[in-house]
């Protein structure tokens, strides 16, 4: 009895060491647990200012497309797009209430969430080997500079009361500037990730789903008031 | 006492080693959660029967219980989440459609292209692609494109349910379309899968894409017979090839026939519909007002795409005719006499009041000739002033018009607004009236155009202030008006 209860007891001390040790070997990433419990006591301030700060480092590698950065491929998080996302949502949207203002919010934020979606879905039923919220990760990531040309288009609209040619070209060069960037970033991010000879079958609805949402922002003639 | 520790060993180790094991197959970051959640629960349960196993005998069979019981709601836990795996697996997989995306980048350019080289040969059942990629992407390219005929008609109110229809007119169209083809082939007997008519129907809107980019793009006031001549070739040209392949794959005369004229009748009309739909025509409207007056029932929701109709028409006779100020004065008139109570009222007016404010800004440009808008604008003024959210929108609602004049086409915009409001509405006759147009007399409509009929204006001057009050009616009541003329 007392061997039994004291091989119990050394078995119940040295689990989970023991435990822990074996999660270890296989391989599987024992940071993540470990991180598990030790991000549980840390002040909230500090996760969200690591959140933030993993957002912030995509951001930058959006805005500076590099082949050897992967960690938006890595470390996904849909912070970001959603950030994105209504932030373009909110600027795009009607600001006549009677007229459609909550159904234009509605259909930005559908189109791009399931535009993204469909993307994603395209690019694995051809073979890609990202999984799905990486892919979608990335495609909401490269709105970025879709978004900022949206803002530079508002501040145009905003700035001065009559609109010319001039100031529409302007603002359309802006938008074209971003269109290209932003497909060229997914193109970067996820290029790889597919067969080489169906690369262009994969670049296409990325080229489309950057382009309507273009041509959504080129196409929004109304200034907030 | 050995067992007891065998189930410690496998509360402890194996049902870990199994988690990871699962964890290979599966998404990386929902099997790291579960094995993470797995853990917890295990070292939970080790404290757990530890602490009770300090105990003498009868609290060991208790723990022994404890940790059985634990060991099968695992077991349960892991069985249960397979299964639902595996049904989500079987039903949501998108495995299913992986052979229909296997496709290199010049098999479907090659497809493209072949869209419009019919093949002669009958007698042998002609080759289909089963693929799903090219269709799918033309009906994307479709509904941008269809955007873009939207938008350089002006139509910037509201973009957002404009995606939504030109969304669900694509997608429905081609699934519509291949749905009632496939049940008529089956019941023609022919020899064609369901896939291969989703296949052939989606490549055939290659068509309708090159023509309505081109006829957005080139078009003009006076040359529809460049779209009717287009609609002709490119269209008719995928319509003999899809009805070429019908007809390889179907016997009997009387089947051929009916497949053959049920899908080109489908094609073209479509084309037709998509073109007019979303593009303006002076003679439709025309005609669309007349028939507003008979049309028996008018769906309260349709009646945002009405406005626009009645309060451009003048817009559009002004362009053309510089005297035709006063409809405009009082239609605004008719407007502004009731008090707009309930808010689609106000929405209809609004509607009415900005598009009619659109002709300020286009008085101010400098392409318009016509010195008769200056009086409009001077109608226009003290609307403006009373509204002062419309204030903001006609700056902005104006600056449509200098990116399309731009463009080179003053008098196009003008036309153009409205016009794909007048057969967004009556779907029926939006199909009919092209068809009876485009047998008419198109080049007397070109005419009609340059000319400037004022019999026609003074007939749609009635037209459009009984049509305002019979909007207004509708709109207080939710019933029919009867027709004023």
């Amino acid at each position: 009895m007392a061997a039994t209860s004291v091989d119990v007891s050394d078995v119940t001390d040295q689990v989970p060491l023991d435990v822990e040790g074996d999660i270890t070997v296989p391989g599987a990433p024992p940071e993540m647990d470990e991180d598990d419990f030790s991000t549980l006591d840390e002040p909230v301030k500090d996760t969200i200012l690591r959140d933030l700060k993993a957002v912030g480092k995509k951001f930058v590698h959006v805005l500076n497309p590099l082949k050897g950065s992967r960690s938006l491929l890595r470390e996904w998080d849909l912070w970001g797009p959603l950030v994105l996302c209504v932030m373009v949502a909110l600027l795009l949207q009607g600001d006549n209430a009677a007229d459609t203002g909550a159904p234009q919010f509605a259909e930005v934020f559908v189109i791009l969430w399931v535009g993204a979606v469909v993307v994603t879905l395209n690019s694995q039923l051809l073979g890609g080997q990202l999984s799905f919220f990486q892919s979608v990760c990335v495609l909401g990531y490269c709105v970025l500079p879709l978004s900022i040309a949206l803002i530079v288009c508002r501040i145009i609209l905003a700035a001065t009361a009559t609109q010319t040619i001039v100031l529409f070209a302007i603002r359309f060069v802006t938008v074209l500037l971003g269109f290209a960037w932003s497909t060229f970033a997914a193109m970067a991010f996820l290029g790889d990730s597919q067969p080489v000879n169906r690369k262009a079958l994969a670049v296409y609805p990325i080229f489309l789903f950057y382009f309507i949402i273009s041509w959504m922002i080129i196409s929004h003639t109304h200034s907030d008031t | 006492m050995a067992s007891f520790q065998q189930n410690q060993s496998e509360a402890s180790a194996v049902i870990d080693m199994s988690t990871l094991e699962d964890g290979a197959g599966l998404d990386d970051d929902i099997s790291i959660a579960s094995s993470g959640d797995e853990f917890v629960d295990v070292r939970k349960r080790e404290r757990a029967t530890s602490d009770t196993s300090d105990e003498g005998d009868p609290s060991l069979a208790k723990g022994l219980t404890g940790a059985l019981g634990q060991s099968m709601a695992e077991q349960v836990w892991k069985t249960g989440s397979q299964q639902a795996k595996k049904a989500f697996n079987l039903y949501a997989n998108i495995d299913i459609l992986r052979p229909y995306f296997d496709v290199e980048p010049r098999k479907v350019m090659k497809r493209l292209l072949h869209t419009f080289i019919p093949s002669r040969v009958i007698s042998v059942p002609q080759k289909v692609a089963s693929e799903l990629y090219g269709p799918l992407m033309i009906v994307f390219t479709l509904i941008a494109v269809l955007l873009y005929n939207m938008k350089s008609s002006g139509h910037t109110v509201r973009e957002g349910t404009l995606m939504g229809t030109a969304f669900f007119v694509c997608f429905g169209y081609w699934w519509g379309t291949s749905a009632l083809l496939y049940f008529i082939a089956y019941i023609c007997n022919s020899h064609i899968a369901a896939i291969q008519v989703l296949s052939l129907t989606g490549y055939a809107l290659v068509a309708h894409c090159v023509v309505l980019f081109l006829g957005t793009a080139f078009h003009s006031v006076s040359s529809h017979s460049m779209f009717y001549l287009m609609w002709a070739v490119f269209g008719g040209l995928s319509t003999v090839k899809m009805v070429l392949v019908y007809m390889s794959r179907t016997s009997g005369q009387t089947q051929r026939l009916a497949l053959a004229g049920t899908c080109a009748a489908l094609h073209l009309l479509f084309l037709l519909y998509l073109h007019f739909a979303y593009h303006n025509i002076v003679q439709d409207l025309d005609q669309t007002l007349q028939e507003l007056h008979h049309v028996p029932r008018v769906p309260v929701s349709r009646l945002h795409d009405m406005g626009p109709i009645r309060s451009t028409h003048p817009v559009i006779r002004r362009v053309i005719d510089p005297q035709a100020a006063d409809p405009m004065a009082r239609v605004q008139a008719a407007g502004k006499s009731k008090v707009p109570k309930t808010r689609v009222e106000r929405d209809a007016n609004q509607q009415l009041l900005d598009l009619g404010l659109k002709d300020a800004p286009l008085d101010k440009s400098a392409d318009n000739d016509s010195g008769g808008e200056n009086a409009d604008a001077a109608v226009n003024i003290p609307v403006v002033q009373n509204h002062d959210q419309d204030g903001g929108k006609n700056e902005n609602l104006g600056m449509v018009h200098p990116a399309d004049l731009a463009n080179g086409k003053p008098g196009d915009q003008a036309i153009e607004k409205p016009g794909e409001q007048a057969m967004g509405n009556p779907g029926n006759q939006a199909v009919k009236k092209p068809g009876d147009q485009a047998i008419g007399k198109p080049g007397d409509q070109v005419e009609e155009h340059e000319v400037g009929n004022e019999e026609n204006h003074q007939n749609n001057d009635e037209d459009n202030t009984h049509l305002e009050h019979h909007k207004l009616d509708i709109e207080d009541t939710g019933q029919r008006p009867a027709p004023a003329a």
